[in-house]
């Protein structure tokens, strides 16, 4: 059971079709919707003289907090017109981190939901991908990105679970159980082992079938995929084929030195998802 | 909750939690998942020195007397009417800790049994430091001893700080445990941590709890208040997030959350 929604704006296109999404959530779970638009303000690297010129600063804290105040009321005059339970705050991060502001926000609500991938531009990159991965890390609760121009389709007919034996990959099954629960079918596709890897036990995903299956999920566990495919290619394609509308995802499983020096499985989805993925960690 | 994941330490203090996880299984209708260590094994000096043909009969003998074990208790769950499975951990001299761990990530909620006399302590602290750590999901500890057997928990004290690890042990709790009745204890914080109490019993409310917020003095120690506080309220368990620190094994377990473990007189129900 959902009972609170957070959805931090990124200040990206996709922010629109990932507030529908949330809509949608809130809507199918009857819960409330909190919108968190962040003010925030870019550090400034000191002038030789270890100064920034206040005029500077001042002009632009009210320039950041108009337009801060605007996007709050174009929110809400969108959501007045939904029959959610909602509210919409403008949170002050200009002197903290904004991930810290919003991960604090994150720890007393169910689910958050953020907008997914968005490869216009690097800086667009970076503020989604440092408050996906900030709100991972900090608060506790799960995220489910949506691609922008990927409308989230309701009801639920078919998710897909990417299932390792690790704590991620359970906290994010755990997570996503509410969803799970209103779909009609339910794959988990178990992740090949990596080399010298012994946790799977003798068939991997049939313990967490079982498990899944005592939930009341119509679960088909898939063994592992063979081939040349990343791991991530190799789940995102099986959810095209299997006409997936949710896939669920333990989120940075390795330790993220491991995945900025060799790529990771998370950083793949991100770049390649063309359908919402939750990610717990 | 569907499925409780036991793990048994092979020592006379199973007896107790068996007969709590068989009462928890009944509660909350339950599929009940018991694991063994091959008895004995996990407490022998290392086997470095010893034959291979010793060990293999040390080995046999130990998986025998498991099987035997094992038989015991799934007669003992058919009787009490409690659905439910025995495995034997069959990779003995392997890391049994992590196999705990990774069996643990395919049931909803881990049960053990709290700290007991000194000479098994450091194995019950390695135990749970695993389950906390590694497996993903909650830990559900039971005071030692042959106290009262368990039931649902309608009342829950929630040692709230705004962390991830709290925020996930609520949130735990509330999917599992099913509670009508929280109190939300911030003991000695500041304003963000009294606003984070104040927005977490919001949430609880919207989910139709009766709630109740305290923002003790610490009296003592966290741990002796959150204890207090539990007593006061009179809850049927206490709810907190469990830190782990440091690297080393030893000093896995945060203060807060290791004097919790010693000292706990009602079940505690730790995330990380």
């Amino acid at each position: 059971m959902y009972r609170d929604l957070l959805l931090p704006t990124t200040g990206t296109p996709g922010d629109a079709n990932a507030l529908e999404a949330a809509i949608g959530l809130a809507r199918m779970f009857d819960a409330h919707l909190s919108v968190v638009e962040t003010v925030n303000l870019p550090m400034f690297m000191p002038s030789p003289w270890g100064i920034v010129p206040d005029t500077l600063l001042t002009g632009l804290y009210a320039e950041l907090n108009a337009m801060g105040e605007a996007n709050v009321e174009a929110l809400r005059t969108r959501l007045a017109r939904e029959d959610i339970s909602h509210e919409v705050r403008l949170a002050d991060a200009k002197f903290v981190s904004r991930t810290r502001c919003i991960a604090m926000q994150a720890r007393h609500a169910d689910l958050c939901v953020l907008t997914g991938s968005v490869m216009q531009t690097p800086f667009e990159w970076e503020i989604v991908e440092t408050t996906f991965s900030g709100m991972l890390f900090e608060s506790g609760r799960p995220v489910l990105l949506v691609p922008p121009r990927h409308p989230m389709e309701w009801p639920l007919r078919h998710a897909v679970v990417a299932w390792r034996p690790t704590r991620e990959a359970t906290r994010a099954l755990h997570d996503a159980l509410p969803l799970l629960m209103r779909a009609e079918s339910v794959d988990v596709v178990a992740i090949a082992p990596e080399p010298g890897e012994s946790r799977y036990g003798d068939l991997p995903g049939a313990d967490i079938g079982e498990h899944l299956a005592r939930h009341g999920l119509k679960v088909n566990v898939v063994g592992p995929q063979r081939g040349a495919m990343t791991v991530a290619t190799a789940l995102l394609r099986h959810a095209a084929e299997t006409d997936a509308q949710l896939l669920v995802a333990g989120g940075y499983g390795h330790s993220r030195l491991r995945e900025w020096v060799l790529g990771g499985t998370t950083d793949d989805l991100m770049r390649a998802m063309d359908l919402p993925v939750l990610f717990s960690h | 909750m569907r499925d409780l994941f036991v793990p048994l330490r092979g020592l006379g203090d199973d007896d107790v939690l068996v007969e709590r996880a068989i009462g928890l299984a009944h509660a909350y209708h339950a599929f009940l998942s018991l694991w063994m260590p091959p008895p004995g094994l996990e407490l022998a000096p290392p086997c470095g020195s010893a034959s291979a043909i010793v060990l293999a009969a040390l080995v046999e003998r130990a998986e025998l007397l498991a099987g035997e074990r094992a038989s015991a208790l799934r007669e003992r769950m058919r009787a009490a009417g409690v659905e439910g499975e025995v495995r034997v951990a069959s990779v003995p001299l392997a890391n049994p800790a992590a196999a705990m761990a990774a069996r643990a990530g395919c049931a909803d909620l881990a049960v053990i049994a709290g700290a007991p006399a000194a000479d098994d302590a450091a194995v019950a602290h390695a135990n749970f430091g695993a389950l906390l750590s590694a497996s993903g999901r909650p830990v559900l500890v039971t005071p030692p001893g042959s106290a009262t057997s368990l039931h649902r928990f309608g009342k829950l004290v929630l040692a709230w700080k705004p962390t991830r690890e709290c925020a996930r042990a609520c949130f735990d709790a509330l999917a599992l445990l099913q509670p009508h009745t929280v109190a939300v204890v911030a003991v000695a914080g500041g304003d963000e941590e009294a606003d984070s109490a104040t927005a977490i019993a919001a949430h609880l409310s919207r989910r139709g709890l009766a709630v109740d917020v305290a923002t003790p003095r610490c009296a003592g120690s966290i741990a002796g208040t959150l204890l207090d506080q539990a007593e006061a309220h009179g809850a049927d368990a206490i709810v907190a997030g469990g830190y782990g620190h440091a690297r080393l094994r030893e000093w896995m377990l945060g203060g807060t959350t290791r004097e919790l473990f010693s000292r706990l007189d009602r079940p505690v129900l730790f995330s990380h």
